[in-house]
């Protein structure tokens, strides 16, 4: 046997990938009991690596995130609160400015273009509001909902 | 970690439903990409409590460049070059530079080097035969922090030489040349442990 040993690189080749090796280091190989037991060495620490066990955080990260995110978590909240606001705002103004104002008004125009008026005002503020409260709901639980198998990410941190 | 066979959109898909303003779709990209994200902040950062802020303020940035991304390369390979620019610029405000960190030289031989066994091939064949994952945790954090990331890309990631080259800026030789010193320092680091054991 004249050929001399695999250097570490070649080993650590070899043990990766034993067909990228030419025939003269295949000969050697093959003959060496030492080089053998340094690329299944080798073999052994790859596979080791492979298998160990992954860094995880101890908290979930999306969900982490998500409270960070501009106009998700944080603004939703104030922008509920304040349409909220408005509609009592308004309420509270037809409330005050009594019966009377609201009987001019269905004098001044039409009963029926009035009445259209009003449903349709009604009809877009509540598609509205429902819609931001599916949507923050969807937000919330696509954030919130851990995949199934983050249950088991209990490595510990390499 | 395998996911479970429900339908999968594509990462292009998810990029653009974010921006289109579907923000709660980033969750998902964060859910894709943690495992990459984390296996880099824990490898480079070596303080444990700065960690969890580190991986928040990567994705907050995922998410400020997200219009930026230009789909030439993976989600994953983009949010992993952010992840590793940002734990540098940690590493550099901290004064933990990476290269030429005591040591990191030294353990080189070079491929070019005379193939000496060091060990002395009765322990090595001893050691290499008890399992190895019970001691591969701590030999793995005796070594450098771009050793143990470019590891743990290559070899828990299994990232390619050219994904680990984009997220790292490195020539593609330049990672397989740390690899190669990684892997050599952390099979020499086990060995030695093992033999200390034994005396
Ligand atoms: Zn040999």
């Amino acid at each position: 046997m004249n050929t001399p040993h695999l250097s570490e690189q070649q080993a650590q080749q070899w043990a990766e990938n034993a067909s990228s090796a030419d025939a003269t280091l295949a000969a050697h190989v093959w003959a060496c009991p030492a080089c053998q037991r340094r690329v299944a060495d080798y073999q052994a620490l790859f596979s080791a690596l492979k298998t160990a066990p992954q860094p995880a955080f101890d908290f979930n990260l999306a969900a982490r995130v998500a409270g960070q995110l501009p106009g998700v978590t944080r603004a939703f909240p104030w922008a509920f609160i304040a349409l909220g606001g408005l509609g009592l705002a308004f309420a509270l103004a037809v409330v005050a400015s009594g019966w009377a104002a609201l009987r001019q008004l269905f004098q001044a125009a039409s009963a029926g273009a009035v009445a259209l008026g009003t449903v349709l005002a009604v009809s877009v503020v509540l598609a509205y509001g429902l819609e931001m409260l599916f949507r923050h709901r969807r937000q919330t639980e696509i954030f919130l909902s851990l995949p199934r198998e983050l249950q088991h990410d209990g490595a510990q941190p390499v | 970690m395998s996911r479970p066979s429900t339908y999968s959109p594509s990462d292009q898909y998810l990029v653009e439903q974010v921006l289109q303003g579907d923000t709660a779709r980033f969750g998902e990209i964060v859910n894709r990409t943690k495992g990459l994200v984390t296996q880099i902040v824990f490898k480079l950062i070596p303080h444990p409590a700065d960690r969890p802020d580190l991986a928040q303020d990567i994705y907050l940035k995922a998410f400020r460049h997200l219009a930026g991304f230009r789909h030439q390369a993976k989600l994953s390979t983009w949010i992993g070059q952010i992840a590793y620019n940002t734990c540098l610029h940690y590493l550099e405000k901290k004064r933990l530079l990476l290269p030429g960190e005591p040591g990191l030289e030294a353990a080189e031989t070079g491929p070019g080097a005379p193939a000496l066994l060091a060990v002395a091939p009765e322990v090595e064949a001893r050691l290499f035969g008890q399992d190895l994952t019970a001691v591969l945790a701590a030999e793995i954090d005796k070594l450098p922090p771009l050793y143990k990331t470019l590891i743990g890309l290559y070899h828990q990631q299994e990232l390619s030489y050219a994904e680990i080259a984009h997220i790292t800026s490195l020539p593609e030789g330049t990672v397989k040349s740390y690899l190669f010193r990684a892997r050599k320092a952390l099979k020499e680091s086990i060995e030695a442990t093992y033999q200390r054991d034994e005396l």
